[in-house]
């Protein structure tokens, strides 16, 4: 059986003893990265921060939770697999990826399993979603509220690190189905961020095909804290075709169960923690950054659009999913592992290698 | 090293290349700044990959004297030198704007190691910060 949401995963993950809850106030202000960067180097646990405090020193309203997928039996786990089985999941993904037709009839019927199954794990819309026990609009709409991080000295403001951002191209084609990219978002007021998608990324493509057809922003949904399958495809690179929310269908064995946003035409994964609804703005620009990032420097100061939050929905005891990014060994390694097993399958698309 | 003026990296490969006899059996070179610890791979490799260009950044020096021992080269006595310049780049070596490295504050390491105990976490709680 898959995970059904995020606690699910916590529970089994707290059992077997890799989840740790700490209930001394920690700062999201810097303390957090400080601990997390320690567990890394040592394939440490997954921890709950019960009692956060933020960076104006007063407790937050929400549990943070960290290094989720700090090892890689931990990734695999999130994907009901053993470690040494991460390959074959790279393996359907270059069979998705593919671009020429099966060289014989055989092939072809060889590659109807993966197809079918692909074809069946379109997710399935419910209505009365646990990620929205709770829905403030307006001028409920405070991103204080949250407990968001600041990952590294100097860096200009809190940061969103690890949001599911949900969007859809302006039409009907495959490549306009719903994308999900990590994209982070350093806050800029109670209900405004910056959207930091690169140019080539799924965000950005629909964006720009947005922008060249319509004039109203484009809507877009950030999805705070997901079952671990959809956290995992959203972090894995899909062909533009195939939606994010179709891989996690078939990452699961079981369809992903969405819900209609409550201020936006967005469907959003039905069990999540956290949802920021909102749009991107076509034309508001701000400068986000400098902020620490992967390669263990700050990034030089770029333009990118502002989102502006028109409802956060969530769970009445929502946890806030965090993390940091930093010089190697940070969170992303061992997803990098996971891509690695990916790409070392793409013996499809790149001639000789095997 | 410590990189004082724009260039002064080559002026090291030159210099370990030719110091003693024996220096020219060397194949290979990193050169890095003094903040990289030489003998840790991870940290001289994170310096290849983040403070060099793999084309602006190599020196290549064909035909000069290799130990005959090395069949690789393609004379026997006679072969290539490598260098990677790994350091931090000045104008007019760059004219980009350059990183500056992520360093986490030191009052607040100081301060999870004080109450790692206390937040009953796993691990020796050792900063990776050196």
């Amino acid at each position: 059986m898959p995970y059904a949401s995020l606690r699910d995963f916590m529970a089994l993950l707290e059992k077997e003893g890799k989840l740790v809850r700490v209930s001394e106030p920690v700062s999201t202000d810097l303390e957090m990265t400080e601990i997390q960067t320690r567990l890394l180097a040592e394939q440490g646990p997954a921890v709950l921060f019960e009692n956060p405090i933020n960076e104006h020193g007063e407790p937050a309203k929400m549990p943070v939770l960290v290094n989720l997928f700090g090892t890689v039996d931990r990734v695999a786990m999130g994907m009901q697999r053993k470690p040494e089985e991460l390959r074959e999941v790279g393996e359907t993904l270059a069979f998705l990826r593919q671009p020429e037709p099966p060289a014989s009839i055989r092939e072809a019927l060889g590659m109807l399993p993966v197809l079918k199954n692909a074809m069946s794990m379109r997710p399935k819309t419910v209505r009365g979603a646990p990620c929205q026990e709770v829905v403030l609009t307006g001028d409920q709409i405070d991103l204080n509220n949250l407990p968001i991080q600041t990952c590294w000295p100097g860096e200009p403001a809190p940061l969103i690190t690890w949001p599911l951002v949900v969007t859809k191209g302006p039409g009907n084609e495959k490549a306009d189905n719903f994308n999900l990219g990590i994209y982070r978002m350093q806050k800029l007021g109670k209900n405004r961020t910056i959207m930091r998608w690169l140019k080539h990324r799924g965000g950005a493509q629909h964006f720009q095909r947005w922008k060249k057809e319509k004039t109203e922003p484009l809507p877009v949904a950030a999805v705070i804290g997901a079952d671990p399958g959809t956290i995992l495809a959203a972090v894995t690179p899909v062909p533009d075709t195939l939606s994010e929310y179709q891989f996690a269908g078939l990452l699961r064995g079981e369809k992903v169960e969405l819900v209609d946003c409550k201020t936006v035409p967005l469907k959003v994964p039905a069990t999540a923690e956290i949802i920021l609804e909102g749009y991107v703005s076509l034309d508001d620009y701000e400068d986000e950054g400098p902020y620490g990032d992967h390669t263990g420097y700050y990034n030089s100061v770029e333009p990118f659009p502002v989102f502006t939050v028109t409802a956060i929905t969530m769970r009445k005891n929502p946890v806030y999913l965090s993390t940091f990014t930093g010089r190697p060994p940070d969170e992303q390694c061992p997803r990098r592992s996971f891509k690695r097993g990916v790409y070392s399958s793409t013996s499809a698309t790149v001639p000789g290698n095997r | 090293m410590k990189k004082a003026y724009p260039g002064h990296a080559k002026r090291v490969m030159m210099g370990a290349w030719s110091f003693l006899r024996q220096f020219m059996y060397t194949k290979f070179l990193i050169i890095v700044d003094d903040d990289i610890d030489a003998r840790d791979w991870k940290d001289v490799m994170w310096a290849v990959s983040t403070r060099m260009d793999p084309v602006r950044d190599i020196t290549k020096i064909e035909n000069t004297p290799i130990d005959y021992l090395d069949f690789a080269s393609p004379e026997s006595g006679l072969g290539g030198k490598l260098a990677l310049d790994a350091t931090n780049k000045m104008p007019p070596e760059t004219h980009r704007e350059w990183g500056e490295k992520i360093q986490m504050s030191e009052e607040v390491v100081n301060k999870i190691t004080e109450s790692w105990e206390k937040l009953g976490l796993p691990g020796s709680g050792k900063p990776i910060w050196k």
